[in-house]
């Protein structure tokens, strides 16, 4: 489904604080999320509690969806963290983090660690 | 004195004219108990089982008696307070008491007798519940709910609750 | 037992004096009071489990712990070896701390840039052009009577913002939140508006019409408009385009607040310099009163710009060679994409976790040294780790609030391990470059 995908950043899921209080496991269940309205959710997925892969011309990534009804019906939440960076970039010299052309589909996989992202990275460090 | 109807009240009655309340019949019991001069539970007979539903209709229309006192609680909920103390800043007993807080500051510690939010380790605590205005002050003063109303993250819950609940 | 009044919290741009401390004599924290979550979380991390404790260097692909001797000498290895070092971060840490990092630059020829430069970097470069218009706090407290968040969400960056600013009862304005106006517009209605009442306003901005919005206010307000169209514009109800107007222009003393909704999704600034425009606007209209700004910045990015413009009179892109300014044209995100530079200093940032995995990928393929106070992604691929003190509880300094009022952060405990302070460190690596 295409959506409109922005990140920002809710104390609730602040990748900077839970850093220093959580183990990496807990971490990544708390920090790797997406909000999105329930209806929304109920359009893409058959029942709760699958994961949401998040693909966008940078990239994609699986996140844990978590349901909000603030958010608008046509846009999909990002928590701005190592997770939300997969899917950000650059144009025309500039970072862009809102406002970018999303496509979400239902997903088994389950979300990746910070070391298996840390280990892509390092791949290409050669 | 409640505004019902005597016959209202008679359906639920025993009908059997025994005279164990002291009147000589069930309906002059329904007329009295009407008329607030006597209780469900001056009836014997309604206290046997097989009454047990009556006597449950009239405790709903006359209240039971010896109910507990509801007492005025004000829970801040753990799990969604941040922090922010605008329940400390807008409480209008805390500007009273507290001159810190007009200009938005928090309050000196140790706290004063009167204060009735304070912000501590990162969570909004309530002290003092007894000077409360919805206890303390007269007229529209004790509608008071800024405290509810103006929280951002709807934590605070002003509540009656009797004290087994 | 040792007791702290007053305290400058180091939580977040919003720097609170208000706060008293209470720690036992072996130093380990009681109570605190007047600490918002995000304060209480901040000086808790004194006693987190990720503190880096030791310096670190990778050696056969592992980080091990050494001393700082040695740390600081394979740092001067690297540093000898590159022709473009690239320096980064420097928001999170103390102006003491940035005049040092500026200093550094010049002595290798390096490109320094901080946080900033994407976020309100951009509020300052448009603000050279166009003017701005300061505030302080305590003038909000007093006098402000309407508060317009144009994409902020300060229930969430600066916990205590509403606090102090809408709810408090100022000299002029003592019956406090009664006589004051909150507007929020945004695509969304965040936890802000959970503090609203009945006077204040919502404004369902669509992502991506902020221009569009802001110029119908400006056409209108210079009378170009004669009303307002009935079925409202860019999905706005006429009722609520006809308060905010309203409010613009009865307001005795307002703010426009401004944060990440408008900058991250206006890579060119067009919307920022629009937003300045309309604040002059609406101050040369007013009769009485004024509208200022103030921008929503994260920790110490005033600071930065303070201390670059007062160095070297630029807040971005700033290039040394021989001792000179470089004239150049690239901004940091071109030049890291292209892979630009052959070793980077991160100085109390985490730029792997925060920039977009294309940027990052380039940053982790070159040597890369790390100052900072936790483990990171960014510390986990580092070469080098140089463990600091935290600012604002081991180490003190000037830090710059969000509306630039300069305020003091106190060091109250002294630093566990021996560890340095990231002005102890900089000032070290400079000192093993010129001997």
């Amino acid at each position: 489904m295409k959506l409109l995908l922005s990140t920002i950043r809710e104390f609730e899921y602040d990748q900077k604080s839970l850093i220093n209080e959580l183990s990496e496991s807990e971490l990544k269940n708390k920090v790797a999320v997406c909000l999105i309205h329930p209806e929304t959710y109920n359009k893409i997925a058959s029942r709760s509690g699958v994961n949401l892969k998040l693909t966008t011309n940078f990239g994609s990534v699986v996140l844990r969806p978590v349901w909000d009804e603030s958010i608008p019906l046509d846009m999909v939440y990002v928590n701005k963290s190592i997770w939300s960076n997969q899917v950000t970039g650059v144009i025309e010299g500039r970072i862009q983090l809102k406002n970018i052309e999303v496509d979400v589909e239902p997903s088994e996989d389950s979300v990746l660690d910070i070391s298996d992202l840390l280990n892509t990275l390092k791949e290409l460090k050669g | 004195m409640s505004q019902l109807n005597f016959m209202d009240v008679y359906k639920f009655l025993p009908k059997t004219n025994c005279k164990e309340c002291g009147l000589p019949t069930c309906m002059a019991f329904a007329l009295a108990l009407v008329k607030g001069e006597k209780h469900p539970k001056d009836c014997p007979p309604l206290l046997k089982p097989k009454y047990s539903q009556d006597l449950e209709k009239l405790n709903d229309l006359f209240g039971a008696e010896g109910e507990a006192e509801k007492k005025l609680h004000i829970d801040v909920d753990e799990e969604k307070c941040d922090g922010c103390g605008v329940c400390v800043i807008v409480c209008p007993v805390n500007a009273r008491y507290c001159p810190n807080s007009l200009s938005g500051k928090q309050p000196k510690h140790p706290p004063d007798d009167h204060q009735l939010f304070q912000v501590k380790n990162g969570k909004s605590e309530l002290l003092n519940l007894e000077h409360c205005r919805r206890l303390v002050a007269e007229g529209r003063e004790r509608e008071c709910r800024v405290c509810e109303i103006y929280c951002p993250r709807d934590a605070i819950k002003i509540g009656y609750y009797t004290a087994e609940s | 037992m040792k007791e702290f009044e007053k305290f400058v919290c180091p939580g977040c741009s919003l720097y609170c004096d208000d706060i008293k401390l209470i720690f036992s004599d072996k130093n380990e924290l009681l109570e605190t009071y007047g600490l918002c979550l995000k304060g209480y979380k901040k000086v808790s991390e004194l006693f987190s489990q990720n503190r880096i404790k030791k310096p670190l260097i990778r050696k056969n692909g592992e980080l091990q712990e050494v001393s700082y001797e040695e740390a600081f000498d394979r740092v001067n290895e690297l540093l000898k070896s590159s022709k473009k070092p690239f320096l980064y971060g420097f928001v999170n840490t103390t102006c003491e701390a940035q005049i040092k990092g500026i200093e550094l630059a010049r002595k290798i020829n390096g490109y320094i840039e901080s946080n900033a430069s994407y976020c309100h970097g951009q509020t300052y470069l448009n603000a050279i052009e166009t003017g701005f218009y300061f505030t302080t706090l305590t003038e909000c407290v007093n006098k402000g009577d309407t508060f317009i968040f144009w994409g902020s969400n300060a229930a969430d960056s600066h916990p205590k913002f509403l606090t102090k600013t809408i709810f408090s009862r100022g000299k002029f304005r003592i019956t406090g939140r009664e006589i004051k106006t909150l507007i929020l517009v945004d695509p969304r209605k965040t936890a802000t508006y959970g503090a609203a009442g009945v006077r204040d306003l919502y404004i369902p901005l669509q992502p991506g019409k902020d221009l569009e919005l802001i110029r119908f206010i400006k056409d209108f307000m210079n009378g170009d408009k004669s009303q307002i169209p009935s079925d409202g514009f860019v999905g706005i109800d006429k009722e609520d385009l006809n308060r905010l107007i309203m409010n613009l222009q009865d307001a005795e003393n307002g703010v426009v607040l401004f944060g990440q909704g408008v900058i991250n999704s206006d890579p060119q600034g067009a919307v920022i310099r629009a937003l300045i425009e309309l604040v002059d606007l609406v101050n040369k209209q007013l009769k009485r009163g004024r509208f200022s700004i103030i921008p929503m910045t994260g920790h110490n990015m005033n600071g930065f710009v303070q201390v670059a413009l007062s160095l070297v009179g630029k807040t971005q892109q700033i290039e040394f060679s021989n001792d000179n300014l470089v004239d150049n044209n690239e901004n940091f995100v071109s030049k890291v994409k292209k892979g630009d530079f052959d070793l980077s200093i991160i100085v109390a940032s985490d730029p792997i976790s925060n920039l977009p995995v294309t940027l990052s990928s380039e940053l982790s393929k070159k040597p890369l040294i790390s100052v900072d106070c936790f483990h990171t992604p960014t510390t986990r691929i580092a070469d080098v780790v140089l463990p600091a003190a935290i600012s604002g509880l081991e180490a003190g300094g000037l830090v710059y609030r969000m509306e630039n009022v300069p305020m003091n952060l106190q060091k109250i405990l002294e630093p566990s391990e021996k560890l340095l302070s990231d002005e102890q460190i900089l000032q070290k690596i400079i000192s093993n470059v010129e001997g």
